[in-house]
């Protein structure tokens, strides 16, 4: 009850930011690349399509897309002095903190599902005949979805924490570019965060597809640091904000 | 504890930035219905303590009690009743000045209508659909006054605000909040660096000053240590000076202005009396009204705080 009246509140905060440019940006280059792809693979007519596409999305976008949708949501509060306000407010801190990332989650949620609409959009406008392969597709946006989780809550804790818009989003990009790199090393990949997005989404779209051509040798390892990382930094992140002191 | 009960309290509320003690063993105490004026030069360490009232900080010693209860404990439940405007007005500027208060109603749960409510209270009903960026500040510190008023609060803590409002705004506001109390039966703490501020509204002054607490009364007693003067201006001083003297009046002199300690009504009558059967011409009689002011200099005079 009470937290969702949190919830609405953070989502009022939303009009007028033109977030949902963002939410589209990624989808609509995908779109553009998956246009113009010669990849192509003789048994499966949408397969070179939607490969491209979401080897474009995850492993650059979707990385960002964290650290710009966590800087977003906690940008006014830093420069119009938001904080002290929503702070005295009959709330728990806990509920501010976790209601901004389920706003997060929703924004991601929304990409991913406009992401799963770009590929039948790309695959139709290049007149494929076979069934779109939702099932697949979704399973892969799905997976890169929990992928997403452990940069969300790092980049939430870091937009909390450091008054500068720039400064974590900078962090951010630097730590996104060697991504596609670390994810072709079996050992590392699994490990680096970052790479998770472009390792967890390529990897469903073959596994759904009944075969192996991901990037990933360790599942294992995968999610065990997926699931570590998500909530070491969702548990510092919110203690930290809890505790801290607002000034 | 004594056996009155405080809507508000401190007790050896302290807190340390760096090794100073910003604020130090401060005891405030709030009664119901009362509007106390909080007042204290730059960086006496206003802010600092209103930050801990309402939770924002923690004190590094002491406790705070509102309405009876913890604030560590029981901060929520506090809070419900508090409305407060911290430094500078807290906004989003890409919503219009109804959204940023919608914002906050989704939480405190009060009827729509009082957002047109608290809009009127401060005057901004016309501006009430434009976006906030567009607000000049003294608008957006109305704004923040309305946000601190939308929850009905029984308390309502208010740092500076009359900052950044013209003077006809400062009039406004301080009329507005002079009547909070027994229009809505709400008790108010309002800091200022300035004593005519809070000298029209306030029931209660507590001056702080290098973080401690150097006068907390009802405002009465700190007019009462005010020495009044009165002066009087003529033509001919030094005949007024002997006759006044005759009188056991001593006076000091400033051209043709004679200045002596302020007298009951009766006794300025005598003496205005007396000047004239003496055949002088009287030119003006004042009362010196300033000196609240130089009380709270007086009192936190070689506090360089800065
Ligand atoms: N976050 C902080 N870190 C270090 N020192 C601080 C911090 N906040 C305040 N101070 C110091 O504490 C002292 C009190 O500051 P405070 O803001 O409470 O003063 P104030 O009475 O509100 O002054 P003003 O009238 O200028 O608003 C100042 O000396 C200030 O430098
Ligand atoms: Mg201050």
């Amino acid at each position: 009850m009470m937290f969702s009246n949190v919830l609405k509140s953070e989502w009022l905060k939303l009009k007028h930011s033109k977030v949902v440019f963002i939410v589209l940006a990624s989808p609509v280059l995908a779109t553009v690349i998956g246009l113009f792809t010669t990849m192509h693979v003789p048994e499966h007519q949408w397969l070179g399509t939607i490969t491209t596409m979401i080897l474009a999305h995850s492993a650059i976008f979707l990385p960002l897309l964290t650290g710009v949708f966590a800087a977003l949501i906690c940008r006014h509060e830093h420069s119009g002095g938001g904080w002290k306000q929503v702070l005295t407010l009959p709330v728990s801190r806990l509920q501010i903190y976790f209601a901004k990332f389920i706003v997060i989650l929703f924004l991601l949620t929304l990409t991913q599902t406009a992401f799963i609409t770009a590929t039948w959009v790309a695959g139709t406008l290049k007149g494929f005949s076979d069934p779109f392969p939702f099932v697949n597709v979704f399973v892969s946006a799905g997976v890169g979805w929990l992928a997403c989780l452990p940069l969300i809550a790092l980049q939430l804790w870091l937009a909390t924490m450091l008054k500068s818009f720039a400064g974590p989003s900078v962090v951010n990009v630097m730590l996104t570019f060697p991504a596609v790199v670390i994810a072709n090393s079996p050992l590392f990949g699994p490990m680096y965060p970052w790479a998770h997005p472009l390792l967890g989404m390529t990897q469903a779209l073959s596994y759904s597809l009944g075969g192996d051509a991901g990037f990933l040798d360790s599942a294992v390892t995968f999610y065990v640091v997926m699931i570590t990382s998500f909530a070491l930094f969702t548990a510092v992140g919110s203690v930290h904000f809890q505790q801290r002191e607002w000034v | 504890m004594g056996n009155q009960t405080y809507l508000l309290e401190t007790n050896d509320l302290t807190k340390t930035y760096k090794g100073t003690k910003v604020v130090n063993g401060l005891s405030l105490q709030l009664e119901e219905g009362e509007i106390y004026g909080f007042l204290g030069p730059n960086g006496a360490g206003k802010t600092t303590t209103i930050r801990m009232l309402l939770g924002l900080i923690k004190p590094a010693k002491g406790n705070v009690t509102v309405f009876g209860k913890d604030l560590t404990k029981e901060r929520i439940a506090i809070l419900k009743q508090i409305g407060s405007l911290v430094e500078s007005p807290s906004y989003y500027p890409h919503l219009t000045g109804k959204d940023n208060l919608e914002t906050l109603r989704k939480i405190l749960q009060v009827p729509k209508s009082r957002i047109t409510e608290v809009l009127e209270m401060v005057r901004l009903t016309k501006m009430a659909d434009r976006k906030v960026k567009e607000y000049s500040l003294g608008m957006k510190q109305r704004l923040g006054l309305a946000a601190s008023l939308l929850g009905r609060p029984k308390l309502l803590i208010l740092d500076e605000p009359t900052n950044g409002l013209d003077p006809a705004g400062m009039i406004e506001i301080r009329e507005l909040i002079r009547q909070l109390p027994a229009k809505y039966g709400m008790t108010v703490l309002l800091s200022s660096h300035l004593l005519t501020e809070i000298d029209q509204v306030a029931t209660k002054v507590g001056i702080i000053a290098k973080g401690e607490m150097i006068f907390q009364d009802r405002i009465e007693v700190l007019r009462e240590k005010a020495s009044r003067k009165l002066h009087v201006q003529m033509d001919d001083w030094e005949t007024g000076q002997k006759v006044l003297s005759s009188h056991g009046i001593e006076t000091a002199r400033h051209d043709n202005w004679l200045t002596m300690p302020n007298q009951p009504d009766g006794k300025i009558a005598e003496i205005v009396k007396e000047l004239v059967y003496s055949g002088l011409n009287i030119y003006r009689v004042s009362e010196e009204i300033a000196s609240l002011e130089d009380i709270f200099l007086n009192l936190t005079k070689g506090e360089e705080t800065l």
